[in-house]
């Protein structure tokens, strides 16, 4: 007969196959093989106590433990990002703040250190500056006419410094 | 308020446009830039210290030799005076015209000088062969020389750093051991 040369796990189906469908000659031509058919078929052909069924559910089941914890883990990572973005913002706007108030500190020190230099120096306080007054142009050359015309600022400076 | 960019200006630029040296074109550049645009100079005292030295010796040094009395020294000193007054004057006019900050480090002096002192010990120079003399242009006996940044280098980075400039230029090479100490994206060094 066609069944005896078929191994022990397709009869298995096969009989399966037939006694849902109302059962069947045995020489009648083969159902086509169902796939549940061949797992549940597989299952129960398994030996060995590793790989029996509940073993597979538990593997399963941290599978899914650990997908729920690294979408949870990713979440989070993301509220931090967004967290971190805005206090970058805040960050900047006080930097710029701080900036803005320590130019106003600064401009406030300069004028202070403008009336101290013209007290030490004996200088009349001249206020306004005119409108198309260049003090650069008054400085440009201003002790040009004792330069050794090989000692460069470089070298000045280093003297004053000490090095 | 704009976003304003501040310029630290070594002692080193203000001299060469003063005094016209070699570099004078790059500090002429330096200046006219730095007080336009946007762009403000930071001068600290120790800058202005240094440049009125810098009158004092060059004035006495380059004076034709004439005797040592009252009268040739009180010559000289009232050369230096009159030089020293056109400076500071010009320097207050460029701070009233809000294209110069006349202003120093906030910093207790005791930290300050702790700081300066940290980084002076933590940097120190080279040492190299020196057999010319640049002043006389001739070669002298060879010696040994040290080469490395002084305290009043190391003060006005940390007057620049303080004062939050967006940049310290200098002509002097030196300042490219502090480089790598220094230099961040809150204030960059430029050696010209």
């Amino acid at each position: 007969m066609v069944l005896n040369r078929h191994p022990p796990i397709l009869k298995d189906i096969h009989n399966q196959n037939n006694n849902n469908s109302g059962g069947g000659s045995s020489n009648s031509p083969q159902p086509p093989l169902h796939v549940e058919g061949l797992k549940g078929a597989l299952q129960r052909h398994k030996t060995s106590p590793q790989t029996s069924g509940s073993s597979f559910n538990n593997a399963r089941s941290k599978v899914v433990v650990l997908e729920q914890k690294v979408d949870n883990l990713n979440h989070v990572a993301q509220m931090q990002k967004m967290l971190i973005h805005g206090l970058q913002t805040k960050c900047t706007f006080l930097e710029d703040c701080l900036k803005k108030d320590k130019t106003l500190a600064f401009k406030e020190d300069s004028d202070n250190n403008i009336t101290l230099l013209r007290a030490f120096f004996d200088l009349k306080q001249t206020s306004p500056i005119p409108a198309d007054s260049e003090p650069l142009e008054g400085l440009k050359g201003l002790i040009k006419d004792f330069s050794d015309k090989k000692t460069d600022s470089v070298d000045l400076i280093r003297q004053v410094r000490g090095g | 308020m704009d976003k304003i960019h501040l310029i630290y200006l070594d002692s080193t630029v203000w001299v060469s446009y003063i005094l016209e040296d070699r570099h004078k074109d790059k500090a002429t550049v330096l200046l006219q830039r730095a007080t336009r645009d946007g762009n403000k100079i930071i001068v600290s005292t120790l800058n202005l210290l240094e440049v009125v030295e810098v009158i004092r010796k060059r004035v006495a040094e380059d004076t034709s030799f004439v005797g040592i009395d009252e009268v040739s020294k009180q010559a000289i000193a009232n050369k230096i005076s009159d030089a020293s007054r056109v400076f500071i004057q010009k320097i207050t006019e460029l701070a009233q015209q809000d294209r110069l900050l006349i202003i120093d480090p906030s910093t207790a002096l005791s930290d300050y000088l702790s700081s300066t002192l940290q980084l002076f010990v933590a940097n120190f120079g080279v040492i190299d062969k020196s057999d010319y003399c640049f002043i006389c242009e001739k070669q002298t006996r060879p010696r040994y020389r040290y080469l490395g940044v002084g305290p009043h280098d190391i003060q006005h980075i940390m007057n620049a750093k303080d004062c939050s400039a967006n940049e310290f230029i200098t002509f002097d090479k030196g300042f490219l051991r502090l480089k790598n100490i220094f230099d961040t994206d809150k204030l960059t060094i430029t050696v010209q």
